[in-house]
Formats: structure tokens, C-alpha cells, sequence
């Protein structure tokens, strides 16, 4: 028997702490524990070493047996998760048109709405699938999803009535800009079973305004608070904030306004990383000059604000849960529709004609580009199969990894902070602000980004 | 140096042999509806059918005959047939041990 070689320990006001990436579990070990198992493991006759704690240790998956090959194992959960025909997810793009005009943006945008020809195809689809599926997931996405709400509402109560008369789950969720986020929205979006909504908010007012101007110029800081207040009442709302080197030394002024608004507490906040993204089209993301983190030093700055928006009740310290393969792109069951009917692999790809697979007319017949997303393997990588992060990243973003440019960009912070979070975690513990025993997810983490 | 296992907690705890974890949040005061409900009841049946990984590993130390089968040579389904007590213990849907394999403690 050995240790995992995904364990990871920390030590905080004298006691330890063990984290393991495989089964995404955290064990507070007991005075002397430590020295004991380490006693254990170079084979002392009397380590001190109880069966109880071995027992844990094994069922956390922090010691494995001497044949135990780990990554074999990784790479098995990541292919089951990569075919596993069970459930359908789609994300769907109901409106390429967007009504902001960020200057980040890595989609080729042009107004286009997702019409009724493209809804029936979508729904046969669906009923090719009913089936042999478990379950039926949606993103909404866009450009703005919203501009395009009435092919939204109106797939969603097809999807409802078809997966419900077949006994499969449907859930949905929603990535939107806010900005037409109001009540009454809110409310339809409910009905459509949206659960959780991500809204995108990048920095205080003159921030914000300048990163996510209305297309045409105009703010929209202050209609997305405003909105901000009932949607809490209707859905899990995520806050997510673009950062780089120049709006990320604003952020705590954000956080500061989201709590004098109330909303602490009802919403999550956390940070999202501005890459420079050039796919050869015209997206503005190709010109955006901007000082970008590198991925370690995002790792950074995703830390300190972690425990900069916990102060302020819009963050709980977390520890990253195991997944399969982490993505709509690797995963063989999962497509992105395109509100012209063409399908997508990758949400960065979307408005870009090179990287179209198929279209959903005739979703069967996808062309070669497919393979390149159903080929990527991070465990051929010999960066991925050594790396710390590799059960809770799974290789990360596949099309940042095959771009040379964006290669680095690939990895899951954890790869580099990952000392950092467990530490924040066990610092919490101690301080009381995690409840003890938290229950790990079974098995991999399905929808990680 | 001895142990106190008093001190000794899960902060994440994973899900034991046969057990499946799931944490789930919800606001104050709200009730499942019959149709979440289902939904949670037919979670855990997918979770039950299709994951390899709920039918989970078992420790060859809960066997009191383990200390017959050599370091790494405890094959599951000899020590299972010669001593019945693995039978048992085999979790979830248990009729395959996965990759991670089994695990012989050494202790006495």
C-alpha cells in the first residue's frame, strides 16, 4: 500500500489537513496521525497506525494499493464520462445577435435569431434521442440569449412536454449579459426550468460600462443591478467577473456595491479569466490588447479574491470535486447549436465558420472537425498525466490546449494554487466557517465551465 | 507517539462502500415537490446503473482471514471464494472490482 499521488497535505494551527483530487475528499487527521501513517508507510512493525484510519484513508482514496495505477484509472472515468450516451446536453445559441459590444468578446457576432425550421430539427433530435437517454440538459446561450427569447420559451415547453411524457430529467441554465433580465423574465425563465442564471458584471459603474457597453454605446451598470434583485428570487444567480491586469485592482469596489445593494448572501461571485483569443475571424477578442494574466498569475488572483468576496458573503471556501471529461467540446454526447442551425463543439467557437462540425439538420452527418475534438486526449500529454490537478481538470480546456498561443491558458488554476485552496479550506475549518463534514459528490463532476 | 482519534474529522467526506453522497442546497424553509422528488429518486437510480465507480472497491482488511493472503497477491475472487466474507462486503451492485483493486492493510 502506498499514498495517492494526488494527495495533497497542508498544515494549519498544528494540525493536518489531507486532500486527495481522486475522490475530491478532505480529512482532518488526528494529533499524531500523521507521523504515524508516514511510520506506516516506510514499514515500521509498530507504526502506531490504527485500521480505522487506514480504512479512511483508503475509502478517501489517499492510499492506494502498490498496483494501483491512478491515471489508468483517471483515463477510464474520463472515457466513460467522454461516451457516455445517457444523457444529451445542449447548448443552444438562440441569438448570435447581441445587444452589448464588449470589446473582449471572442465570438463573431452578427444578428441572427434561431428560427421555427431550426426548432424542429432541434426537437427530432431530441425525440431520436429520448430513447436511450436518463436525462436532458440546456444552456442558453448566445450572443445575448435573451434577444432571442421566444425560441427560448418556445423549445423549452417543447422539451418540458417531450422529456416529461418520456420520464427523462430536463434542466436548464442560462448564460446572460442581464441586461433584459426583468421580472416578468425571470419569472418565464422559472417556468422553463432555468436554474441557475450566470451574469456577467466587470467591475465597479465606469468599469463595467467601458468592458460591456450597450452596442451603439450606452451603460448598463445599473439596469443589471436592478435586475440582479428579483432574479435571486427566481434562480441560483452566479456573478462572474472578466478580469485582467487593469479592471482586476477594481473588483473589491464591486463587491462593496453588491453588498450595499443587500445581495450578499444570495449570490455567488467569482472571477473569470480575459484571454486574447485569435481564431483567424473577426471577433473583437482578436484585437483585444489588454494586459491578460498568464494562467499562474490568474491562479493568484483567483485566491485573493476568493477570500476577498468570502469577507463579503458572496464566496464559501471549496474544494475542487473530481470530473470526467470537463466539456461540451470532449464529450461525444453533447453538441452547440448555432441559431443558424450549424453546430459547435466549443462555446469559443461559435460565430466562427472554421470551426462548424455540422448542421442540425442533418446533426448525423458531422464533418472532420469532429475528430479533433473527440481525439484530444490529455493522456498523452505528459504535462497532464504528472500534473497534481489532472482529477479535477481532466486536461481543462481542449481548445486553448490545441492553440499554441493559448496552450498555457489550458490548466485549471488548481494546477496552480492548488496548496493555497486546500489551505484556504482548512483555515475556514478552523476558523468555524465550514460546517464540518461536507458530503463529496459520487463519482466525476459532469459540467465543470 | 499515540493517536487521539477524537481530533480525526472529514471536512469532505467520500461516499463509503455501497453508499452514494450527494450534497444538495436549497433556500430556508423549502419543501421537494413531488416532481423533484422523482427527479432526486431517478438520479440515484441512473447513478446506480451507469456509473462504474458507485460499485466502488471494498477493503480486504474487513476480512478476519485477510492476513492468509500475501501482499498483493489477495486476488479478489480467490480470497472471496475461500473465505465468503468479501461476499458481503462488496459494495453497490458489486459484481466487478474496479480498477483501483483491492487492498490488503497488514495488519495483525
Amino acid at each position: 500500500m502506498r499514498a495517492s499521488r494526488y494527495n495533497v497535505w497542508v498544515e494549519q494551527n498544528g494540525a493536518d489537513f489531507l486532500y486527495n483530487g481522486m475522490s475530491g475528499a478532505l480529512l482532518k487527521l488526528g494529533t499524531g496521525e500523521r507521523d504515524a501513517l508516514e511510520r506506516y508507510l516506510a514499514g515500521a512493525r509498530d507504526s502506531g497506525c490504527s485500521a480505522a484510519l487506514l480504512e479512511g484513508l483508503a475509502r478517501g482514496r489517499m492510499l492506494v494499493s502498490d498496483e494501483t495505477d491512478e491515471v489508468q484509472l483517471l483515463a477510464k472515468r474520463y472515457e466513460l464520462s467522454r461516451y457516455d450516451t445517457s444523457r444529451l446536453a445542449l447548448t443552444i445559441v438562440t441569438s448570435l445577435g447581441c445587444n452589448f459590444d464588449c470589446p473582449y468578446c471572442f465570438e463573431d457576432k452578427h444578428p441572427s435569431i434561431l428560427g421555427k425550421e431550426v426548432e424542429a430539427a432541434c426537437l427530432q433530435l431530441l425525440k431520436d434521442q429520448l430513447p436511450r437517454i436518463h436525462s436532458f440538459h440546456v444552456g442558453w446561450y448566445g450572443g445575448e440569449p435573451l434577444v432571442g427569447k421566444r425560441p427560448l420559451l418556445s423549445l423549452s415547453k417543447a422539451f418540458i412536454g417531450l422529456c416529461d411524457e418520456a420520464g427523462v430529467a430536463y434542466g436548464a441554465d442560462i448564460i446572460t449579459n442581464g441586461y433584459m433580465l426583468d421580472e416578468q423574465t425571470c419569472r418565464e425563465l422559472q417556468e422553463c426550468r432555468v436554474a441557475t442564471a450566470q451574469i456577467t458584471l466587470d467591475g465597479p459603474p465606469d468599469v463595467h460600462n467601458r468592458m460591456r457597453p450597450l452596442a451603439g454605446g450606452g451603460p448598463t451598470f445599473d439596469r443589471i443591478i436592478e435586475n440582479l434583485h428579483h432574479a435571486v428570487d427566481y434562480f441560483g444567480v452566479a456573478v462572474r467577473v472578466n478580469v485582467d491586469g487593469e479592471n482586476y485592482p477594481r473588483v473589491e469596489e464591486l463587491l462593496g456595491i453588491l453588498a450595499a445593494h443587500g445581495l450578499s448572501g444570495r449570490l455567488q461571485v467569482y472571477l473569470g479569466q480575459l484571454v486574447a483569443v485569435d481564431d483567424g475571424g473577426s471577433a473583437p477578442s482578436a484585437t483585444y490588447r489588454s494586459p491578460c494574466f498568464t494562467s499562474k498569475e490568474f491562479a493568484a488572483a483567483e485566491m485573493a479574491f476568493t477570500e476577498l468576496a468570502m469577507r463579503y458573503g458572496f464566496s464559501a471556501p471549496s474544494v475542487p470535486a473530481p470530473v470526467g471529461a470537463p466539456c461540451t467540446a470532449v464529450r461525444s454526447n453533447e453538441l452547440i447549436l448555432g441559431s443558424d442551425g450549424e453546430l459547435y463543439k466549443c462555446w469559443e467557437s461559435v460565430g466562427n465558420p472554421q470551426h462548424v462540425i455540422g448542421n442540425i439538420r442533418d446533426y448525423q452527418n458531422t464533418n472532420g472537425r469532429l475528430r479533433r475534438w473527440l481525439s484530444y486526449d490529455p493522456f498523452t500529454n505528459d504535462e497532464c498525466r504528472s500534473c497534481i490537478a489532472l482529477p479535477v481538470c481532466m486536461g481543462g480546456c481542449a481548445h486553448h490546449g490545441m492553440d499554441v498561443l493559448q496552450y498555457e491558458n489550458r490548466c485549471d488554476t488548481f494546477r496552480h494554487n492548488y496548496e493555497d485552496r486546500i489551505a484556504l479550506m482548512a483555515r475556514s475549518v478552523e476558523a468555524g466557517v465550514v460546517p464540518v463534514a461536507v458530503a463529496a459528490a459520487s463519482g466525476p463532476r459532469m459540467d465543470t465551465r | 507517539m499515540a493517536e487521539n482519534q477524537g481530533e480525526r474529522q472529514w471536512i469532505v467526506e467520500p461516499p463509503g462502500p455501497g453508499e452514494v453522497s450527494l450534497h444538495m442546497a436549497f433556500g430556508q424553509g423549502v419543501q421537494l415537490t413531488e416532481e423533484q422528488e422523482a427527479a432526486v429518486g431517478e438520479l440515484l437510480r441512473t447513478l446506480e446503473a451507469v456509473d462504474a465507480e458507485v460499485t466502488g472497491h471494498e477493503l480486504a482488511g474487513k476480512c478476519p482471514k485477510q492476513s492468509t493472503c500475501g501482499t498483493l497477491t489477495c486476488k479478489p475472487v480467490d480470497c472471496t471464494l475461500k473465505c465468503g466474507t468479501l461476499t458481503a462486503a462488496v459494495s453497490g451492485g458489486g459484481t466487478s472490482w474496479n480498477l483501483m483493486g483491492t487492498f490488503n492493510l497488514g495488519l495483525q
